[in-house]
């Protein structure tokens, strides 16, 4: 629950993301930007791009130690697991290498 | 520009230094740095370790917020919200003022470097060099100093953090994230409000290139939606539970209806509401965290 929701809020917002990219990008100056020109639209494209980069690296991040946290909860034993181990008779262990 | 100071009695001279130390900001980056040791201690809270940060990072903040001043004396005198500030309103020399600020920001540097460890202090000296050699400068040139004193601004709880820790980590940049994305709506409010004495000072805010409000109304949605996000990471990088995810999900959707308000709207009134409840906003968020901290 708590996953989706951190990934509903930030699709949210790289969807505005792109909606005000495009808005920069393509409105017609008659709009509202062609007023203070060229300059105030790259200047809010930059403002637009940071605060995108960052959100990245930070799912990144967010992405990255979930992933990990999946491996450690997949791979961890149990406190006070009990080792063991399966034997049968026509098992053959095969390392790479062994001639078949 | 030299001025003429006026006489100073000591309990004058004395509350015009502490003005020249910004003390409510200095409280503030006190408070998310406390934020940020709490949060990054395994364990238990070596309390004197706490207390040489925050007496640390207090005195590199307001080294920061003197030399600002120094630099910003001139705009700041054609300013209505900064002219009765000590250097503007002549109650103190420039280099009395700037040696202040340099050896607060000496003297906060060697003492973090010393009591809490060389990481601490390295980011601290970052801090100002960004606060003040980038971002003061840069206010006379773009809207987009805005964004660049964001960084120094979202880097206490980090140096918290690190002070607790030793190390930065995924968990850390989340603090950052946080602060930096509250940050901006925060300051486009004020911007907003005081777009005409920015204008007065030469400041290019985006709000004073923006006469029709819309660049500022557009990034005030836009930061208060990546903000939202952002802050519900500490629940789902373990370091908090699900007490503090649903309470920031609920702040985030406050700030956020109060941001898009501001945006519609576009006056003083909503802008005003805008900064309150970001003033209540951050708090409430650090306390959450605090109390509702997963520990191992």
């Amino acid at each position: 629950m708590q996953a989706t929701l951190f990934w509903l809020t930030g699709g949210a917002f790289f969807a505005l993301q792109i909606g005000t990219l495009l808005y920069l990008l393509y409105a017609s100056p008659s709009a509202g930007l062609a007023a203070t020109g060229e300059r105030r639209r790259r200047v809010e494209l930059v403002w637009t791009l940071v605060p995108a980069s960052i959100l990245v690296a930070i799912v990144l991040m967010v992405g990255g130690f979930t992933g990990a946290s999946w491996t450690r909860v997949r791979t961890a034993a149990a406190p006070g697991a009990a080792d063991f181990a399966l034997h049968h008779p026509d098992a053959q262990a095969v390392r790479p290498g062994t001639p078949r | 520009m030299q001025r003429s100071v006026a006489l100073a009695t000591p309990v004058s001279r004395f509350a015009d230094y502490a003005e020249l130390a910004k003390p409510r900001i200095t409280l503030m980056v006190v408070l998310t740095t406390a934020a940020g040791y709490y949060l990054g201690a395994d364990g238990s809270i070596d309390l004197l370790v706490l207390l040489h940060a925050l007496l640390g990072t207090g005195v590199i903040a307001a080294a920061a917020s003197a030399l600002n001043q120094v630099l910003e004396r001139d705009s700041d005198s054609r300013m209505l919200r900064t002219q009765s500030r000590p250097l503007p309103a002549g109650r103190m020399e420039t280099q009395a003022a700037l040696a202040f600020g340099l050896a607060l920001a000496l003297l906060g540097s060697i003492y973090l470097a010393a009591a809490v460890n060389v990481l601490t202090a390295a980011i601290g000296v970052a801090t100002m060099v960004l606060y003040v050699l980038v971002y003061t400068p840069l206010k006379r040139r773009s809207s987009l100093c805005t964004i660049v004193g964001a960084v120094p601004g979202a880097l206490p709880p980090v140096m918290g953090w690190t002070a607790a820790a030793g190390a930065l980590s995924a968990e850390a940049w989340v603090l950052f994230a946080i602060l930096f994305f509250w940050q901006l709506p925060h300051f486009l409010a004020i911007a907003w409000n005081y777009r005409e004495d920015y204008a007065r000072g030469g400041q290019p805010m985006l709000s004073v290139e923006d006469p029709t409000g819309g660049s500022t109304a557009r990034q005030i949605v836009l930061n208060c939606m990546a903000l939202l996000p952002v802050s519900l990471a500490p629940s789902l990088l373990h370091l908090t539970g699900a007490l503090y995810f649903y309470g920031a999900l609920a702040l985030g959707i406050t700030y956020l209806v109060a941001g898009v308000h501001a945006a519609r709207d576009r006056s003083h009134d909503a802008a005003l509401l805008l900064l309150r409840v970001s003033v209540i906003y951050l708090p409430a968020l650090l306390g959450l965290m605090t109390f509702d901290k997963v520990t191992f």
